[in-house]
């Protein structure tokens, strides 16, 4: 393809930005970009009404318009739906003039550093718990953090860590969930008005059930455990009823068949593979060399706790793969093998991040070991894990599914370097 | 170089900085995160900094690189402009300066005047992120029409914007 004129180059940078450029027209445009600074200027500009249109966006919140999870019949009637509603919202928000907003929910358990952006694009760093909450956005920013949010018919959902979702209820409760985890608690919803759960690659419509669902930037998991939920896959419109102790997977692939199986049995053993990439994992990923394998770097990062003065942790996390059916459990005679090194001795904090077998967050558990040489393997029973960072703790209960573990050093950057994470349990090979 | 100076200086080039990450990443948070990391960086390394326009080029080379690493992480390397491309991009970003902070104020009438549809489709695109696969199945229209109607969109934007400080600057 030759770029002719500036519509054409236009919408090609257009796309570039939206990451969907083919290889060959990346090197098209960056060929173009050396050589002629108009067109520059023209990505410059696509840049900065991007960027504007984001501040516009928060400064003039709307719930998401989108046809998503909105029957394939209906969805012609979208635009004219929109505008009405757009019509509706106006007259609304003119009579709400002045009001303070709407509680739709409130925050029912808040552990680590939780964002939530409201209406207007209010902006609180540390949520508390009983905070009353209308529609927004909720992000667990921690590797600790968790949130449940308990709807007025007690439904309830909670996202843990690192994951970022946009909640509303005008009627009809809808979470664009943007990445990571949540599991719900769902009370009867009304007939016609189902729960939606909007992920990158799939729809949930849910109308009282129980479930877990991790989202990823190309797949979703879905675990039901108690009642049925509908999951529309966005690549092909294809749907499946998910119903009690199954789970499914849907990809961005058409190839794949979309289908509930069984809930598989968990298995006891895992360890990570780093010399694949750094997919699923926080840190610097350094490839293998000079005889040292693949290994994550730990990278700064400040950390704001509710009521507390921020803290630099140097961390690196490694996620248990989710993409497969099978998950991680912990017995109480499982071991957590952890491979390293660092510049300097200090003490290394290990959580692990647990969900219940079944979906839905358990809690972090946390050890404090001091590696005694620079180059260290720690094997750890699963016994000395605490829910809190002391003895006192609550001990990890039997059973819990593992979902990430997270290595740091809290204030010094001691060059800590992860080379695997491996968990055993002895009855098996 | 004081903390607080450092911070202040890389807080009023943050728009500056973000957009050079945005370009290699393609992902507002990921850029964002760029920023944070760029930010505990040189935090880090405040002795080394003798004044602001050293830092700021610093913070320009630093949050290219990290993205360019983030891009690497995720398999996606020969989707990126070329450095010469990224260098040229660099350039006229530094050109544009300031002016850039009133383009983006001239732009908010310039949103207020498109029709809603014009305005949703933006929104969806830039703010939630959503791309040309996903929108041309949500909106019923061709991935083609898509980016056709997004590319119109800017070079509507853009005409008005130059109308609009053209109008302020004759005022």
């Amino acid at each position: 393809m030759s770029m002719t004129d500036d519509a054409q180059l236009c919408e090609m940078l257009t796309r570039y930005v939206a990451s969907d450029c083919s290889t060959e027209e990346v090197q098209e445009l960056s060929s173009r970009l050396e050589r002629d600074a108009a067109a520059c200027e023209l990505l410059a500009e696509i840049l900065m009404q991007g960027a504007a249109v984001r501040e516009y966006a928060q400064a003039h919140p709307q719930p998401m318009v989108s046809a998503v999870g909105v029957p394939q019949r209906w969805q012609a009637w979208l635009w004219p739906l929109a505008a009405a509603a757009a019509v509706v919202l106006a007259a609304v928000n003119w009579m709400q003039n002045g009001r303070a907003e709407t509680s739709v929910m409130r925050a029912a358990e808040v552990s680590g550093s939780v964002r939530w952006t409201g209406q207007g694009g209010s902006v609180v760093d540390s949520l508390t718990k009983d905070t009353a909450l209308g529609g927004g956005t909720v992000e667990t920013v921690s590797d600790d953090a968790a949130v449940t949010l308990a709807f007025r018919d007690g439904s309830l959902i909670t996202l843990m860590a690192h994951s970022a979702a946009t909640i509303s209820d005008d009627g009809q409760k809808q979470v664009h969930l943007r990445e990571g985890n949540l599991s719900a608690d769902v009370k009867p919803q009304r007939s016609g008005r189902p729960m939606l759960i909007h992920t990158t690659t799939a729809v949930l419509e849910v109308l009282g059930t129980r479930f877990d669902v991790e989202s990823g930037a190309a797949t979703t998991r879905l675990n039901v455990d108690e009642g049925t939920v509908r999951m529309t896959r966005l690549v092909d419109g294809s749907t499946v009823d998910v119903p009690a102790e199954h789970q499914v997977v849907a990809s961005l692939s058409r190839a794949e068949k979309l289908g509930a199986v069984q809930r598989l049995t968990p298995t006891l053993n895992w360890r990570s593979d780093l010399s694949q990439g750094a997919k699923g994992t926080d840190g610097e990923w350094l490839p293998a060399e000079a005889g040292l394998p693949a290994r994550l770097k730990a990278l700064p990062k400040l950390v704001t706790p509710a009521k507390r003065e921020p803290v630099t942790l140097h961390h690196v996390s490694v996620e248990v793969p989710w993409e497969f059916l099978q998950t991680l459990q912990l017995k109480p005679d499982s071991r957590l093998r952890l491979r390293g090194r660092m510049t300097s001795i200090a003490p290394v904090e290990i959580m692990l991040n647990t969900k219940l077998l079944r979906g839905g967050f358990a809690g972090n558990y946390f050890v404090r070991p001091t590696p005694a040489t620079l180059n260290w393997e720690l094997d750890l029973p699963i016994t000395e894990f605490r829910k809190w960072r002391s003895d006192a703790g609550e001990a990890l209960p039997d059973g819990l599914q593992l979902r990430r573990v997270v290595i740091y050093t809290v204030g010094t950057d001691a060059g800590l370097e992860i080379e695997q994470v491996e968990v055993l349990h002895p009855a098996s090979p | 170089m004081t903390e607080e100076l450092l911070v202040k200086t890389l807080l009023d080039a943050r728009p500056r900085v973000v957009a050079g990450a945005f370009v290699v990443v393609r992902d507002a948070h990921a850029a964002e995160d760029v920023f944070q990391e760029v930010l505990l960086r040189a935090l880090r390394m405040r002795e080394s900094f003798s004044d602001e326009g050293g830092v700021l080029a610093w913070a320009r080379v630093s949050a290219r690189n990290l993205g360019i690493d983030h891009v690497r992480r995720a398999g996606r390397l020969g989707e990126i402009l070329s450095e010469l491309a990224l260098d040229a991009l660099d350039a006229r970003l530094e050109e544009i300066g300031d002016a850039q902070r009133r383009r983006v104020e001239a732009m908010r009438g310039c949103m207020e005047k498109l029709p809603e549809e014009s305005r949703t489709l933006l929104r969806m695109r830039y703010d939630e992120g959503r791309k040309g696969e996903e929108l041309a199945r949500l909106l019923r229209r061709s991935e083609a029409a898509i980016y056709k109607a997004l590319s119109r969109l800017h070079q509507a934007l853009r005409k008005c914007i130059d109308g609009r400080l053209a109008e302020e600057g004759a005022a």
